[in-house]
């Protein structure tokens, strides 16, 4: 159609479906037993915690799957799919059972993976520090009243005297008066884990969406590393001459 | 001559009963209640869609043909226990307080029936819980004058008459939750008779429905739709009712206003389930006496659907009406007729 000839108010469809993107959600092996068809029922929408406060609906996820726009699943990778609170809701509701917390499952991996998640998930950085360092994922100090109004008046007196509740609350617990993380770990744990974290890629795909955190982290976890390797060699030694 | 055996007095057995006994047949009808008349009897149902005629317009004269015929016997309050041989000699036994009689049949007729779905099971709408959450087979009893109410809606917690009231579509149908994929296919146009009763007798009220699709397929059905919202302001949105709770008294219910794409909370007086059909209790026992194929939801499967929709999957047994999937009653006087024939027909060679 000629530029003078279009319609200046209906847009022609073209379908864009089969794009990359769509490809890879399409190959998750969820994806067939979360979208069994959609009657556009609303019943996932009204029962949906995130779709009360943000700007998040299940029933547009599974739309948006079964039209396939390569544009709007890339749009919804880098943002709307981010609000879901994964409460499964929509799933045990559905009368189609399908699953729109499986899907955005699914596209979060695929959005990591291609790195569409940055932007998204820049506001997790801290919580992605503490689990990469401590092995807690939040702490008391993370808390602050003023970014929890819903909370009420009683959480500013509360976080006033954490310490406090959390010795009195724990006592006889070591590794509970902390207040910058939930516990505190032994070194060994720490270091046990963030083998785990480098030998199964996990570390590498953290560092997709925070690339500086994991340079920063990478220096701790490496000087760990020679401390923990230190300090293993030493016992290994000490058990040998006990041994003769 | 052969006496045909038809299981269960609602509609279709009715109008099949007296269709083969007009033809001159024996028949010997059981009916596992102490009345006949099926779910229309059962629930007092007052008025028929489309026309808004009096139900008892239509289900009494086809109890009185069968009851003014000499050549029906009607077993009340008795069920077929067991049966045995094959088309054309059956024997059947049939179970009463009185005892038991084994009885000899050429064929055999099962008609019955559907029941109202149970919405128990749908625990997040609080049926059996918050007590002005109704089902539309009790609105049907409430608005009957010789109903419990006497004809007057009342809530059943304080009784007085609710103001605003929301209609729920496909309670129990059109839902893999609870393992009913299929259409209840009366629901739509029930709920749309019932808000329009509403009105008329309380222009006052507002009444909401709650919906996917309105299937107005039947009869003068899309003409009743139009009818709710041009004369009767009765308001419709596409949103299925998904979540009733209860807030200071006051009923709150949640849903999805689809075609805004919003989701919304409502507060109302009173809530009516529009529950669909399911396999009766009476078809369940029947396929096992009779040892007669159900498909997936416990309805009774025909030989062929299109080519012999009245024959079992067993020669000389035959199946009409609601046992076989939802169905109104205008078909089902249709299908108890059709039966008719086709007994008779199985019965002369």
């Amino acid at each position: 159609m000629s530029e003078e000839n279009k319609n200046p108010i209906t847009d022609a469809i073209e379908s864009t479906k089969g794009g990359h993107f769509y490809k890879e959600i399409m190959k998750d092996f969820r994806i067939k037993e979360s979208l069994h068809g959609c009657l556009n029922c609303g019943t996932c929408v009204a029962n949906c915690p995130a779709a009360a406060f943000y700007d998040y609906s299940p029933r547009e996820v599974c739309q948006m799957i079964i039209e396939g726009d390569e544009e709007t699943i890339e749009e919804y990778m880098k943002g709307k799919i981010w609000n879901c609170a994964q409460c499964y809701s929509c799933k045990y509701r559905c009368p189609k059972e399908n699953s729109a917390a499986d899907i955005v499952m699914a596209m979060r991996e695929i959005a990591v993976r291609e790195g569409l998640a940055a932007e998204a998930l820049a506001g997790y950085t801290r919580i992605a520090k503490l689990v990469l360092t401590r092995g807690n994922q939040l702490a008391p100090d993370m808390l602050s009243p003023d970014a929890f109004p819903d909370w009420g008046p009683r959480m500013i007196e509360l976080s006033s005297k954490k310490m406090e509740m959390r010795e009195e609350l724990f006592e006889g617990f070591p590794g509970m008066n902390v207040v910058d993380r939930a516990w505190a770990a032994e070194d060994y744990t720490i270091y046990e884990m963030q083998k785990i974290w480098e030998e199964s890629g996990a570390l590498e795909k953290v560092g997709t969406v925070f690339p500086f955190l994991v340079d920063i982290v990478q220096d701790d976890m490496d000087d760990k590393k020679d401390e923990m390797e230190a300090r293993i060699q030493e016992k290994k030694a000490k058990l040998e001459a006990s041994k003769k | 001559m052969k006496t045909v055996l038809v299981i269960g007095g609602g509609v279709t057995g009715l109008k099949a009963s007296s269709e083969l006994a007009e033809m001159g047949y024996n028949v010997a009808l059981v009916e596992k209640e102490d009345y006949l008349g099926g779910q229309v009897a059962k629930h007092k149902y007052y008025k028929l869609a489309p026309d808004l005629r009096l139900a008892g317009e239509v289900i009494d004269p086809v109890i009185k043909a069968v009851e003014s015929n000499s050549n029906i016997k009607v077993y009340k309050h008795s069920h077929v226990v067991a049966v045995s041989g094959n088309a054309p000699e059956f024997k059947a036994k049939i179970k009463n307080s009185k005892g038991e009689s084994e009885e000899s049949f050429g064929a055999i007729v099962v008609a019955t029936g559907f029941d109202h779905f149970d919405p128990t099971v749908k625990q997040e709408y609080g049926y059996g819980r918050f007590k002005d959450v109704v089902t539309n087979a009790e609105v049907e009893e409430m608005l009957n004058p010789n109903g419990s109410t006497k004809g007057q809606l009342k809530r059943p917690s304080d009784g007085k008459t609710p103001k605003k009231i929301a209609i729920f579509q496909c309670v129990g149908s059109r839902d893999r939750q609870v393992g009913n994929p299929y259409c209840c296919r009366v629901g739509c146009v029930v709920s749309t008779k019932q808000a329009i009763e509403i009105k008329e007798k309380y222009p006052d009220s507002e009444v909401y429905v709650y919906y996917m699709d309105m299937r107005m397929f039947g009869r003068g059905w899309e003409e009743l739709y139009g009818k709710a919202m041009e004369d009767y302001e009765i308001i419709f949105t596409r949103g299925r009712g998904a979540e009733v709770t209860l807030k200071n008294q006051q009923l709150s219910l949640r849903a999805e206003e689809t075609i805004m794409d919003r989701p919304i909370q409502h507060s109302v007086d009173m809530i009516i389930l529009a529950a669909g059909m399911a396999a009766g209790e009476g078809t369940i026992d029947a396929a096992k006496v009779l040892g007669i194929k159900q498909n997936d939801y416990g309805f009774l499967s025909p030989k062929d659907d299109f080519l012999s929709p009245n024959e079992s999957s067993k020669p000389g047994i035959f199946i009409a009406g609601a046992d076989k999937g939802p169905m109104d009653i205008e078909n089902c006087i249709v299908e108890g007729a059709a039966v008719a024939a086709k007994v008779a027909g199985s019965l002369k060679n």
